[in-house]
């Protein structure tokens, strides 16, 4: 026989609510912890970039953009941010985002510093996510490619190489009212 | 066999316990749900998305967005759906209810005014203007 009191109160003890509560906590917790990572679109960022400055420094045709290939060959002078409409003030100090773009002649040999902007220190880190293939939360996405262009020199026509590694730390986040 | 009254029915305090068992995990479910289809998480995934669409789009272009999940959870917030999607100094700042909403930067160099975000009822458009 059961008693029958005794199987109430075991049911309904504060115990029970207990569990109740700890199931709960832990259910919710578990839920913040997914949901409350984000969405992770650094690597769509990077890519983005990396299409942008593609579009503007390589025409159809195979040659560069001219005024990239004036600045190349004949030293010009050539702004990347205007050319490209890329916004500088995104890329200056502190910035979440890099590009560096490599200009090389047929024999490998630099033809160009390498065009720069946004935060350096990711260059480093794309050395080492690239190659590992390393993903963190706090930790840069980067893209990079290569691609032949054609430029004519002393009447021939050559094969140089340009090559375009961006990178994304953006995490994006609450409206800041202090830049109001 | 004599009298029982109700509160001697065995049965109750296994109902009771059923009930209270029901009660909770509705709770949870409907917490959960709310938590997971909140504001903040509408914010975040359009402030997300419309940047990625600035960063993409070409001077000229129109970008058409269907806001029509957003502005129903802006309504059920009760915010100013006119103050729902702001673009300025670089960012995208989305808010549809929590205190402060969500903001995330575009790398182009685009600027907008207000008349260049175009409220048509629930198809937003935003005007990417050519910038030289």
């Amino acid at each position: 026989m059961l008693n029958k009191r005794g199987e109430g109160s075991k049911y309904l003890s504060v115990w029970w609510f207990l569990v109740l509560i700890f199931i709960g906590v832990a259910v919710f917790a578990g839920a913040w912890m997914y949901f409350g990572v984000g969405v992770n679109v650094k690597s769509l960022e990077s890519f983005a970039l990396k299409e942008n400055l593609v579009d503007c420094l390589l025409n159809d045709d195979g040659f560069l953009n001219l005024n990239l290939s004036l600045y190349v060959f004949d030293n010009k002078e050539f702004n990347i941010f205007n050319e490209c409409d890329l916004s500088e003030s995104m890329f200056s100090l502190g910035s979440p985002f890099y590009f560096e773009v490599g200009i090389y002649g047929e024999d490998g040999k630099e033809l160009k510093p390498a065009l720069k902007g946004g935060d350096y220190s990711y260059a480093s880190d794309c050395v080492v996510s690239l190659s590992e293939k390393i993903t963190a939360r706090h930790y840069p996405v980067c893209a990079d490619s290569s691609y032949n262009f054609l430029y004519t020199k002393d009447g021939g026509v050559f094969v140089g190489k340009i090559t375009i590694l961006t990178a994304s730390d953006q995490d994006g986040g609450v409206k800041d009212d202090s830049e109001e | 066999m004599g009298e029982t009254s109700e509160n001697d029915n065995p049965i109750w305090p296994t109902v009771i316990f059923i009930v209270l068992n029901l009660l909770f995990i509705s709770l949870l479910f409907v917490g959960i749900t709310k938590f997971t289809s909140g504001a903040a998480a509408y914010e975040e995934a359009y402030a997300k998305k419309i940047a990625l669409l600035i960063d993409s789009a070409r001077p000229g272009m129109t970008i058409e967005l269907n806001f029509k999940k957003p502005l129903e959870v802006c309504r059920s917030n009760h915010c100013g759906e006119g103050g729902a999607l702001v673009i300025r100094d670089g960012e995208v700042i989305v808010t549809l209810g929590s205190s402060k909403g969500y903001a995330f930067k575009f790398f182009k160099d685009y600027e907008f005014s207000d008349e260049d975000i175009i409220k048509n009822g629930d198809v937003w458009s935003i005007k990417i203007k050519d910038v030289k």
